[in-house]
């Protein structure tokens, strides 16, 4: 069945209507409809619905080979389906360019940006790693399928447990729910997305577009992000021809929004832990965030400036509490990220110093020792001396080792991640290192 | 996988170029005598070939032509050598059809496509070997293959791509540094208004870093645009003989090889 087009009536009253700053459903323009997250029985199932639009999530993992070029990665594959039942025109079973683009707009924005920490889903370096396969479908259809798959994917990856496995040799063992504590993977950031809809040749833009609304917009921008503002992907599509400053202005608009559903997405994950840790609703647990919509929608008018000064200001705080640790720099909107590495650098010197002073101190006390026991041994006599070396190298032995134990905090990751939020970043990396040895 | 220094204390980059400085461009026009319009391209080491036929009547039923504009066919390809490892690029494979979309999107705002009402134009556009923006390839020797075949354009669409290295930002990224994993920004132009068509992000970067990048990949873009018009304007006066001024433009080249009646 062909999609039914919009008659020329009705797109002319949507376009008048968005000239006039309303919206079909009453929004504001940069108002999100209101979501839900509701989770599955099974860990890694996640439903979110964006007003109308209904999207499912479930994350799946098995075992399998690595790439040749990457031995040591596992795999984080997409797939997104638009079923027959979302709205009549879309076709079972066939890969639409819509739901292609989609796939590759999530990849991006979850692989390519490191959110899954890829390495820590290894078993045995070049032979064994854990495959990530992440199935969306749209239940659904009424526009702004990105972001809600977006929220979906990444709600459900991080509700995701998969099993734990022992290595023994050659050998390794998958241990069943029961057997022992699935494990959570490791997410460094929460990239989430937010399109915005371009009316009017750019002059008008919108957020979470209606499926109506879709039809009518020139294009679109999608912009993946986290919440300390880090961009994970930029997509501009349709057509439409845009400037410089419209460009940077929709990064504005979406850095306000992403601090929401950010938000949305962590307080539903508490939710559903709380829950299951009470243990009275056993599976699905339903986080409705209605409350929040409903205040955005009865706060006055969101403008455009209104949006653009929020950020600023949220821009202006994350730089003022870095210049009160360094007040040295003048331009510091521009340096933040600078600093951050400074900072760590800092912290790093202090460190190894640290490390360098407890080491002189430790050599001076067995050098003193030494001298100790080589005066009692001139006085006594000379059998001793030889139980004094070697107690002497001993202590050697132990600074070495503990030296040795001290080098790989000396070089932490300051590029990957700046204050990552990691949600077991900790536990990952110990996992990582285990699961390194185990493969050599 | 060993780290590269990608930018020496001098300032330049693993390629002996400066931050700012493109690879070297070399371009043909009219490679393939059947087509309408041909281009070859070479950007540093990556090398394309692109194709252009029509505008033509819409094939495939009638269902796919649009009454008030022509219809854009992107076809990409990647052959199996163009790479250091050999392999054989999925044709219809979701990259593949993603990169025929975006350069449909992109080429869609440069064709003046209401003159080609009912048309189709089918750009093939094959990647001969492969060294990192390949798509910003791609889509300039698209450009070239469309001006080759006469095709009326609003503006020459050139395309450019950015990425940050050691808070640098360096245009034109190479394999090497285009796989060292920090943000990769695609910015497709129309120089003459300084409008973006088509703009591509991936990898992380912080917001504050995107208007630097921005402008660093749009200025790539306007060189890249001035270089590609010097060349344009060196091929008509070495191939002047197609172009005489008493004869009207024609769409197509097979409609020019025909003998004009007087």
């Amino acid at each position: 069945m062909k999609e039914t087009p919009l008659s020329n009536c009705e797109r002319n009253f949507i376009l008048k209507a968005i000239e006039n700053k309303e919206r079909l459903d009453g929004r504001q323009s940069y108002d999100y409809r209101r979501i839900k997250l509701e989770f599955g029985i099974d860990r890694g199932c996640c439903t979110v619905e964006l007003g109308e639009t209904i999207v499912m999530a479930k994350v799946s993992c098995e075992v399998g080979q690595p790439k040749q070029t990457r031995p040591t990665e596992g795999f984080l594959y997409i797939n997104v389906e638009f079923s027959p039942m979302a709205e009549a025109h879309f076709e079972p079973g066939k890969q639409t360019e819509q739901a292609n683009e989609m796939a590759r707009v999530l990849e991006r924005c979850l692989r390519d940006s490191r959110a899954v920490d890829l390495e820590s889903l290894c078993i045995m370096a070049g032979a064994k790693v854990w495959k990530l396969r992440v199935d969306i479908k749209i239940l659904n259809y009424d526009g702004n399928t990105i972001d809600a798959s977006a929220l979906c994917s990444i709600a459900a990856l991080s509700h995701f447990r998969r099993p734990d496995i022992t290595v023994s040799g050659e050998e390794v063992t998958i241990h069943s729910v029961d057997e022992k504590d699935p494990i959570p993977l490791s997410i460094h950031h929460l990239p989430l997305c937010v399109t915005i809809a371009f009316f009017h040749q750019g002059t008008y833009c919108l957020t979470d577009p209606i499926s109506r609304e879709e039809k009518v917009m020139d294009g679109k921008m999608i912009i993946g992000m986290n919440k300390h503002r880090e961009i994970c992907t930029l997509q501009m599509t349709g057509n439409m021809l845009l400037n410089k400053e419209q460009v940077l202005r929709c990064t504005n608009i979406a850095t306000v929004k992403i601090v929401e559903l950010n938000d949305v997405l962590q307080n539903a994950l508490s939710a559903d832990e709380e829950a299951r840790s009470s243990g009275k609703p056993y599976g699905t647990y339903v986080a409705d965030f209605r409350k929040v919509t409903v205040k955005a929608a009865e706060s006055p008018t969101h403008s455009m400036s209104e949006i653009e000064e929020e950020a600023r200001s949220m821009q202006l705080d994350s730089d003022r509490m870095e210049e009160s640790e360094e007040e040295v720099v003048e331009n510091v909107v521009k340096n933040s990220w600078l600093l951050r590495i400074k900072e760590s650098k800092a912290n790093e010197a202090q460190k190894v110093k640290d490390t360098i002073c407890s080491e002189i101190d430790e050599f001076l006390t067995t050098q003193r020792e030494m001298s100790d026991l080589q005066q009692q041994s001139i006085v006594n006599n000379s059998s001793k001396n030889n139980g004094a070396k070697g107690q002497d190298q001993d202590a050697k032995t132990d600074t070495k080792r503990k030296r040795n134990q001290n080098r790989p905090k000396k070089k932490p990751d300051t590029q990957s991640t700046a204050k990552g939020e990691s949600l077991d970043s900790a536990t990952s990396q110990t996992k990582k290192s285990k699961g390194k040895r185990k493969g050599k | 996988m060993a780290a590269w220094e990608l930018l020496k204390d001098q300032n330049f980059r693993l390629d002996g170029r400066k931050p700012t400085e493109l690879r070297r461009i070399e371009t043909r026009l009219g490679v393939f005598p059947n087509a309408d319009g041909s281009a070859y391209l070479e950007q540093g080491n990556t090398k394309v070939l692109a194709t252009v036929y029509g505008p033509h009547e819409v094939k495939g039923g009638r269902g796919r032509s649009n009454p008030d504009k022509a219809v854009i066919n992107c076809q990409f390809s990647k052959s199996a050598f163009s790479s250091s490892e050999r392999k054989t690029h999925m044709k219809f494979g979701r990259n593949s059809s993603e990169t025929n979309q975006h350069l449909v999107q992109a080429l869609n705002a440069a064709v003046m496509s209401h003159l080609y009402a009912r048309c189709q134009i089918d750009v093939y556009v094959e990647i001969v070997q492969s060294d990192g923006s390949d798509f910003c390839a791609c889509l300039n020797a698209s450009t070239l293959a469309l001006i080759d075949a006469g095709i009326a354009l609003k503006d020459i669409v050139t395309c450019c791509s950015a990425t940050i290295v050691d808070e640098k930002s360096v245009v034109d990224v190479n394999y090497v540094e285009e796989s060292s994993g920090s943000a990769v920004l695609i910015v497709g132009l129309l120089p003459k208004d300084e409008q973006i068509a088509y703009m591509q992000m991936k990898g992380r970067l912080h917001a504050d870093h995107l208007e630097k990048l921005l402008d660093c990949a749009v200025e790539g873009c306007r060189n890249i645009n001035n270089i590609l018009k010097e060349r344009i304007g060196e091929h008509l006066k070495t191939h002047s003989s197609h172009f005489t001024l008493t004869r009207p433009a024609t769409p197509g080249r097979a409609e020019r090889s025909r003998p004009a009646i007087a």
